[in-house]
């Protein structure tokens, strides 16, 4: 689906990426994860040319990122950051319809599209006439998310779309979220630096450091088979808050945690 | 859209409004009292033989006065065979025959040669009106008594004393540096103040010097000592009237009826009544004019609510057009400056040297290129008006936060869409501050304009800053105050329109 071909990208002579590749399956989750700093936010924002790649190319199937392909890859992937980003000017009802409208799409065709939108994300209808200051946290990430979804994009690209959340409202959305991911059939790619999070949502975990990949592959796979000691490192500064969310599920089928206590 | 159509009408009914005056013979008056008088006299004149005419009064100086008649901004106005010998002629058209007469001829002989180096030019002067208002430099009696002074050579022993010209003598060619080498004069203590502060400023002891007009009133009235001109360095400055030699046929013969009709002490005594009495000029035009038997119905003067909306038409004219044209040129060259840094740099840096350049200045520079009037003072208001919205429209933007502008660029929104739906509305408190702030500083500073003939709030200020009038300056003050508040609050609303209401929430 995403093809990354030696991409790289460094900021004032601050190496961010070094040249790397990988490619993100169709339908699956892939988590980029590792400590600040690593590339892992500069990757998702090169994959939607927010910044431009030193080197190297990107493509969506067969389409290569280019200054004539980006506005129509970024209207068919859907975005999603820690503060939601949402505009404050705009009712939540408008921040969603922004882009629908701007592309000419009737007016009844967006409220019956963001009717089924709200029921999949499970915000209440009646507050998308709101201003994104009078909603809460989680209500902003919701909000959100329906606008990522708002034209049914291939691809959902989400950078730490909890991080900002309480623990409750947190786990109680990433169940939500898990369930949308999988009944849709998206190709997400999503940033955290939360281990917890990764093992929950992760096909794929792709572990970044110093803007280089570690190592990649199912969380069972990092976790018993460590590429290098700074996995078993990373790991094992993290497991005792991911065993717990694994064995007590809040969603749909969290992923069994066979190993833990190893540290 | 609204207040951009309102513009276009605006712009429209004042073009009108000028069509219809185009066979109009315009007068033109410096800003003293004797030359508003003259310019006074001269306009009844030629209304009294049906012709039309309209008074220009107080426009400005000599040089602003002598460019309004050469381009045709005004076709007659007061002036003074000294001024033109050692002013005019040498400063303005750097003329031979000119330093030929400056060296002093017979009066006859120069007359003649004045007329000819200004026919080259397509102006005519009429025969002398018959005074003759020379400078003088003055003192209080108790000062000339203390230091025995009688002539301006005897000021050459009193390096103290303090000397206040006007500020059109401080640089005239036949003004203050001449006088200084003529009489090797070396006073420690000399500076620039309008004509008629001078007199207040003598009075009470801040100054102890000054130059006088000598047909000026104030001159018995504050008892002061005209200091003899031993060395002759004045010449005659004999009062005719200056005219485009494609005026209006009959015109000239009229302004010649005027040869010898007006005595030196006939215009001391009209000066007299201007600044002494606040007899309005036209009054005194009249009254002089039915003397030398000219019949005329004269219209009533206008009464000060005729003269306050007049005023106020002018005003919001000059205010409107130049602020809805900067707000319509500002805010995109903010936006540029926003999206191309390196542009930005640029514009930012020009709008903000040319807020630094005096208005005053500004205002005189647009002179020889768009005349007097209205025009150069759009222009100059314009300019001035520029800054604030300039940098409030990119502050406003380049104060939104980094994330909800990569929000807009991931979202795929076109550059139409992210600049009308995103961008402007977060931008649109700080771009409304920016009008407000160029609004209220345009208002105050377009009482400017009235120096330079366009009109407005300014001009009761400096009639009554010329006649000692302090009714006279509330008038033109107060207004200018009321109006500047009228469109803070009237933008203060329109804020309720414009900002939307989702960033008006409180967090």
């Amino acid at each position: 689906m995403i093809h990354v071909e030696n991409i790289s990208k460094s900021f004032d002579g601050q190496v961010a990426l070094q040249p790397i590749s990988l490619t993100f399956r169709r339908a699956e989750t892939s988590i980029l994860i590792g400590p600040s700093g690593c590339g892992k936010s500069t990757l998702l924002k090169l994959l939607l040319g927010l910044i431009p790649a030193d080197t190297g190319r990107i493509r969506f199937d067969d389409v290569e990122l280019s200054d004539s392909s980006v506005q129509q890859i970024r209207q068919r992937t859907g975005y999603v950051i820690q503060e939601g980003g949402l505009f404050p000017h705009l009712t939540a009802k408008e921040n969603i319809a922004l882009l629908a409208r701007s592309i000419g799409w009737t007016e009844a065709v967006i409220s019956a599209r963001i009717a089924e939108i709200a029921k999949i994300t499970q915000m209440p209808v009646e507050k998308l006439a709101s201003y994104p200051a009078q909603l809460s946290g989680g209500q902003r990430q919701r909000v959100s998310l329906m606008r990522a979804l708002m034209l049914d994009p291939d691809v959902l690209l989400l950078d730490e779309p909890l991080g900002a959340l309480d623990p409750l409202i947190r786990s109680e959305l990433q169940a939500d979220l898990k369930d949308i991911f999988e009944s849709l059939g998206k190709t997400v790619v999503m940033v955290t630096h939360d281990l917890a999070e990764a093992a929950f949502f992760a096909d794929e975990i792709v572990l970044l450091r110093e803007g280089q990949i570690v190592q990649k592959g199912s969380f069972e796979e990092l976790q018993q088979k460590p590429a290098d000691p700074f996995v078993t490192k990373f790991f094992g500064a993290q497991i005792d808050r991911v065993a717990p969310l694994l064995s007590a599920p809040h969603g749909s089928s969290p992923r069994s945690f066979n190993g833990g206590g190893n540290s | 859209m609204n207040r951009i159509s309102a513009a276009t009408l605006t712009l429209l009914l004042f073009s009108a409004v000028g069509n219809v005056h185009a066979q109009e013979i315009l007068i033109g008056s410096k800003s003293d009292t004797e030359n508003v008088i003259l310019g006074e006299i001269a306009t009844q004149l030629f209304k009294s033989n049906g012709l039309q005419a309209l008074h220009r009064s107080e426009i400005g100086g000599t040089r602003i006065l002598w460019k309004a008649l050469l381009s045709g901004d005004i076709d007659v106005y007061p002036e003074y065979t000294g001024t033109i010998i050692r002013e005019i002629l040498i400063t303005e058209l750097g003329d031979e025959s000119g330093s030929g007469a400056a060296r002093g001829e017979l009066v006859d002989g120069s007359l003649a040669e004045i007329e000819a180096a200004l026919a080259r030019h397509g102006i005519g002067m009429t025969r002398p009106l018959g005074f003759n208002n020379t400078y003088v430099l003055g003192t209080r009696r108790d000062t000339a008594e203390e230091f025995d002074l009688r002539t301006i050579t005897d000021l050459r022993e009193h390096k103290e004393l303090r000397y206040g010209f006007s500020n059109e003598f401080m640089a005239r060619g036949d003004g203050w540096p001449a006088l200084r080498d003529a009489y090797n004069l070396n006073p420690d203590n000399v500076r620039g103040i309008n004509h008629d502060l001078a007199y207040r400023a003598i009075e009470n002891g801040s100054i102890d010097v000054i130059d006088l007009y000598s047909t000026d009133a104030e001159i018995e009235y504050y008892d002061l000592i005209k200091l003899r001109d031993d060395r002759n360095h004045f010449p005659d400055y004999q009062a005719i009237f200056l005219y485009r030699i494609n005026i209006e046929p009959g015109a000239r013969e009229l302004l010649e009826t005027l040869e010898s009709s007006i005595s030196e002490p006939e215009m001391i005594r009209m000066n007299a009544l201007a600044k002494l009495e606040s007899v309005p000029e036209s009054a005194i035009a009249s009254q002089f004019l039915r003397k030398l038997g000219v019949v005329f119905e004269t219209t009533p003067p206008e009464t000060w609510i005729d003269r306050l909306f007049r005023n106020t038409l002018d005003h919001l004219f000059l205010v409107l057009v130049s602020l809805i044209t900067a707000i319509l040129i500002a805010i995109p060259l903010g936006i540029v400056a926003f999206r191309r840094p390196t542009a930005g740099r640029i514009i930012l840096g020009v709008v903000g040297v040319i807020y630094t350049i005096p208005s005053l200045a500004l205002l005189v520079f647009m002179i020889p290129l768009l005349g007097i009037g209205a025009g150069p003072a759009i222009v100059a208001l314009f300019l001035y008006s520029l800054l604030p919205i300039v940098f409030n429209t990119h502050s406003g933007l380049i104060t939104i936060p980094d994330e909800l502008i990569e929000s807009a660029h991931a979202l795929g929104l076109d550059d139409h869409t992210r600049l009308w739906k995103i961008e402007f509305p977060m931008a649109s408190r700080s771009i409304l501050t920016g009008i407000r702030t160029a609004a209220v500083m345009n208002i105050g500073t377009a009482t400017l304009g009235a120096l330079i003939g366009a009109g407005g709030y300014g001009q009761p200020i400096l009639t009554g800053i010329r006649l000692n009038n302090t009714v006279l300056i509330l008038e033109g003050a107060v207004p200018a105050a009321l109006l500047a508040l009228a469109i803070q609050l009237a933008l203060s609303v329109a804020e309720r329109w414009i900002v939307p209401r989702g960033l008006r929430l409180n967090k």
